[in-house]
């Protein structure tokens, strides 16, 4: 149930995004369902491939989704268990959103182009230097309710008294930032400034077309909606009816998605060289929370 | 003291896992190794000597395997020390190589002395070699002399293992030992190190929390260490080198968690960090032996180890660079292979260690974790760029010329079937890792005599259920992969493609030096971590006057900075103290029998007197 939610809130979430943008840059802009349209018409074309690239670059995509669709199967909803949850998921959450990330940047090497290498080097420094941020996060929640399972932190969470809501917060806005990096949005990168060399995600798929990136934006959609549905989830626990939860999630993921055009829109992209700096933040303010919890 | 008693030879549970592992790496080493020389000059009594030699390694392995006494486990250390050292001067007329063998073996040789002195040390209080003396031994000391005496074992046993900071054999040997050699040696020889801990390990009783903070800080700096300086090279072997360095700390930090959690009381969390220890032991036995020899056929193919000349060699080389991938995912551990599996119970026992009521280690076991997920992460940047620059993209240099060998590149039966041959255990320990880690569980339970009571053994089982777990998830994604793969395929069956060249952006010539190079790929990384990894640049800078600039070279030289840092101070220090002597060395041969004349004397002299 809960990767259903999931689903159906990816659909639209860039798609508010990009409305939002619009919206705070005076325009009407399209319609939210438009990312989807362009994903239905990316499925029926047809596909070029370079010469220079061989099977790698076609599975790629492919275990690239598979890693993000696994991964929204262990996120729960609230009282919505996950599909998959067991104790310690949260690390098999982000290594396999490792397997995905790693076949994405060899399928990017595998054309032989330069934008396309160097997009994938950024994407493989920044995911690392993003790691122990996550780490130490979902580590210290744990530590808090004393499990080690997605399901049980997020069920326990409440029961912990006000300080949960202090955590929760800065939670909140660590696992946002993280949704950013891992998506290559705004303050790290800015995924509209084709080739001028400031993209990390946007470049690494130059050369893919078709069903393949079709594939690609749809797991870049479920992306966000899997890192907002980790916020939502640290806000509903103490909610009894499961139908205000789902509301509550949903409401919650359309607050994120806004916040994130909002960023998008008012905030300039980081120097390169600065981004690193700016991840070891996220870092040292989960170590904060992990001092907190303790 | 009794040479020759039923000691000599009593195998237990963890030696029988150290033999087998060892035995299975080295039959397939044989195989390869056979495949692997018949692309060197070679003259018949080269390759009895180099085979004896790697038969003697074997033999004593075996023997500090299944001994139960000190005397007969140095003979074993000595006779594999000695093969190994013989088996990677292969090439020894290559200056490098010599020299790369030589700094091996001494090296390995100041590991035997800090074990022998600890031996002799338990030897002078008992009077006994046997390991169930040491006990015996072990009780007269305090808990600093514990301490001490074990820090002694780890740091003989890290100069096999390659623990930081004495490891700096490691990234010369690799490269300079023909494949099969590093497979074996990066394998299990360097395992031998672990064995030697975990074995003397079980006799402490008293002190194991300092010995563990102290272990795991070294395990999770060589983590770091290894990992950053793989991510950086360039010389794919010496990678690979470095990665073994990375991967040992992973193990070790293992037993460092082990070992603290020992001295807490808390016999659960020391079980599961042990058992994490040997399962990676055993995980990067076989992956880090696939990448070898994968990386061996391409070595063998280009005869280049320089990943910036290769590139494209996956169309060329289709089997060995889709088993260099499944060795990479796996041994950056990456689902859905074992690698995963172990580092994830290394991850579970630092959560479980955040609950430590001290303060200190919990933030240890804080960073600890924080530290391997940055070593994962970091793993994945030097494998995505090991593979991509080496099989992906074009090639980069037109003089690597690939050579054709019965109509196939370097990859003979007998070069492929060896690493084929792992998979199947690398499947079992993804499909079976309850089975395989409760087999590991006798090992340890064996030797360390902890109090097993009925709540720790449901808790070992509980968590060892749980890795069932973990290998249904990873069932799960293999499963949405394929099924996606099909869907993808059913879809594509009907669209027309095109094939066409890389998307320049516009620019219609795109040429092979076009690509990312393996340099620029880690760029970033080394500028962060650029303490750890010092460059020597030799080039000289264009002036002023120059209005047409004459041609110019630019060398980048790295160095290992530990090595640069601490070993090569020593080394020139003692050789310039040894100078001192030289004018006793003048090459005239009456001084040389006056000396031998002026020896007997004085050993007369001491006759009579004493």
């Amino acid at each position: 149930m809960s990767f259903l939610l999931i689903l159906l809130a990816s659909f639209i979430f860039t798609g508010i995004v990009i409305r939002t943008k619009s919206i705070a840059q005076g325009r009407k802009g399209p319609s939210v369902w438009q990312p989807m349209y362009d994903i239905w018409k990316l499925l029926r074309k047809g596909s070029v491939y370079s010469t220079a690239s061989s099977w790698i670059f076609k599975v790629a995509p492919t275990f690239y989704f598979a890693s993000v669709v696994v991964a929204c199967m262990v996120v729960p909803v609230g009282d919505l268990g996950s599909t998959i949850g067991f104790a310690g998921d949260f690390i098999f959450f982000a290594y396999v959103l490792g397997f995905g990330k790693f076949f994405t940047i060899i399928g990017a090497l595998d054309t032989a182009s330069s934008f396309e290498g160097m997009g994938s080097a950024r994407e493989a420094l920044f995911s690392m230097l993003v790691e122990p941020a996550f780490f130490i996060l979902i580590g210290s929640l744990g530590l808090l309710t004393g499990y080690t399972s997605f399901s049980d932190i997020f069920a326990q969470f409440h029961f912990e008294g006000e300080i949960s809501y202090a955590i929760a917060a800065i939670a909140a806005f660590v696992l946002l930032m993280i949704c950013m990096i891992e998506n290559s949005r705004m303050p790290v990168d800015d995924p509209k400034t084709h080739l001028e060399l400031t993209m990390i995600h946007e470049v690494m798929v130059l050369d893919n077309s078709g069903v393949d990136m079709a594939m690609i934006h749809q797991a870049t959609n479920m992306k966000f909606a899997l890192y907002s549905a980790l916020i939502v989830n640290l806000f509903i626990g103490a909610v009894a009816e499961t139908w205000v939860q789902v509301a509550l999630f949903l409401g919650i993921e359309l607050l994120c998605a806004v916040i994130v055009g909002i960023i998008e829109s008012f905030m300039a992209r980081y120097r390169m060289t600065h981004n690193a700096q700016f991840i070891l933040v996220l870092t040292s303010l989960a170590l904060l929370l992990y001092f907190g919890v303790k | 003291m009794e040479i020759i008693s039923e000691y000599v030879s009593q195998i237990t549970n963890l030696g029988w896992f150290f033999i087998s592992l060892t035995t299975l790496i080295f039959i397939l080493s044989v195989i390869y190794g056979v495949g692997y020389l018949r692309h060197y000059k070679t003259t018949k009594r080269e390759l009895t000597l180099h085979w004896g030699m790697f038969a003697l390694c074997y033999v004593g392995m075996m023997g500090l395997y299944s001994t139960q006494s000190m005397l007969w486990f140095l003979v074993g250390w000595e006779l594999m020390a000695l093969g190994s050292f013989l088996c990677v001067i292969f090439e020894a007329e290559k200056p490098v190589v010599l020299k790369a063998g030589m700094n091996y073996f001494v090296q390995s040789h100041i590991g035997v002395l800090l074990i022998t002195a600890a031996f002799v040390w338990a030897y002078s209080v008992t009077g006994r070699m046997e390991f169930n003396t040491i006990p015996l031994f072990i009780s007269t000391l305090s808990e600093t002399q514990q301490v001490v005496w074990m820090m002694m074992l780890v740091g003989g046993f890290g100069f096999k293992a390659g623990l930081i900071p004495f490891h700096s054999w490691l990234p010369h040997a690799h490269p300079a030992a023909p494949s099969h050699i590093s497979a074996a040696m990066s394998g299990v020889i360097v395992k031998a190190g672990v064995y030697g801990v975990v074995r003397f390990g079980s006799y402490m009783t008293e002190g194991q929390t300092t010995l563990g903070v102290i272990v795991l800080i070294l395990a999770v700096l060589s983590a770091l260490y290894g990992i950053v300086n793989a991510a950086d090279g360039r010389d794919f072997k010496r990678v690979l080198a470095y990665c073994t360095i990375e991967n040992v700390g992973i193990i070790f930090a293992g037993i460092g968690v082990a070992f603290i959690a020992m001295g807490l009381g808390m016999t659960e969390l020391a079980y599961i960090g042990m058992i994490a220890a040997l399962l990676h032991t055993l995980n990067h036995a076989i992956f880090k032996v696939m990448l070898f020899f994968a990386a061996g056929n391409v070595y063998v193919a280009t005869h280049t180890r320089d990943i910036e000349r290769l590139g494209g060699m996956l169309k060329i080389m289709p089997q060995s660079g889709i088993l260099f991938l499944i060795a990479a995912i796996g041994i950056g551990g990456l689902p859905p292979f074992g690698g995963f599996i172990s580092e994830m119970m290394l991850y579970g026992s630092f959560l479980k260690g955040m609950t430590f009521e001290s303060l200190p280690l919990s933030i240890l076991m804080v960073l600890s974790g924080a530290a391997l997920a940055v070593v994962g992460g970091a793993s994945m940047l030097c494998f995505t760029k090991t593979f991509g620059v080496i099989f992906l993209g074009v090639k980069r240099d037109d003089e690597v010329k690939p050579h054709l060998i019965a109509d196939r590149y370097a990859e003979q039966n007998d070069m492929t079937y060896p690493i084929w041959m792992l998979l199947p255990v690398v499947v079992s320990v993804v499909v079976f890792p309850a089975i395989v880690c409760s087999l590991l569980q006798e090992c340890v339970g064996e030797i360390y005599t902890i109090e097993m009571t009925a709540d720790v053994a449901y808790g070992i089982s509980t968590s060892l259920d749980m890795l069932q777990s973990i290998s249904l998830g990873i069932a799960i994604l293999v499963g949405v992969c394929a099924v996606l793969a099909v869907i993808r395929f059913m879809l594509m069956k009907r669209r027309p493609i095109a094939e066409g060249p890389t998307w320049g952006c516009g620019y219609m010539k795109p040429i092979q030096g076009i690509q990312y190079t393996g340099q620029s790929f880690s760029g970033t990384l080394a500028e962060i971590f650029k303490y750890m990894l010092p460059k020597t640049r030799h080039f000289e800078p264009i002036q002023r006057e120059e209005v047409f600039p004459k041609h110019r070279t630019m060398l980048n030289v790295s160095q290992d900075a530990i090595e640069r840092g601490t070993i090569m101070p020593l080394a020139d220090g003692v050789v310039h103290f040894l100078q001192k002597f030289q004018w006793l060395m003048n090459g005239q041969l009456q001084r040389y029998i006056i000396y031998g004349f002026i020896s007997v004397l004085l050993l007369v002299l001491a006759a009579i007197i004493f």
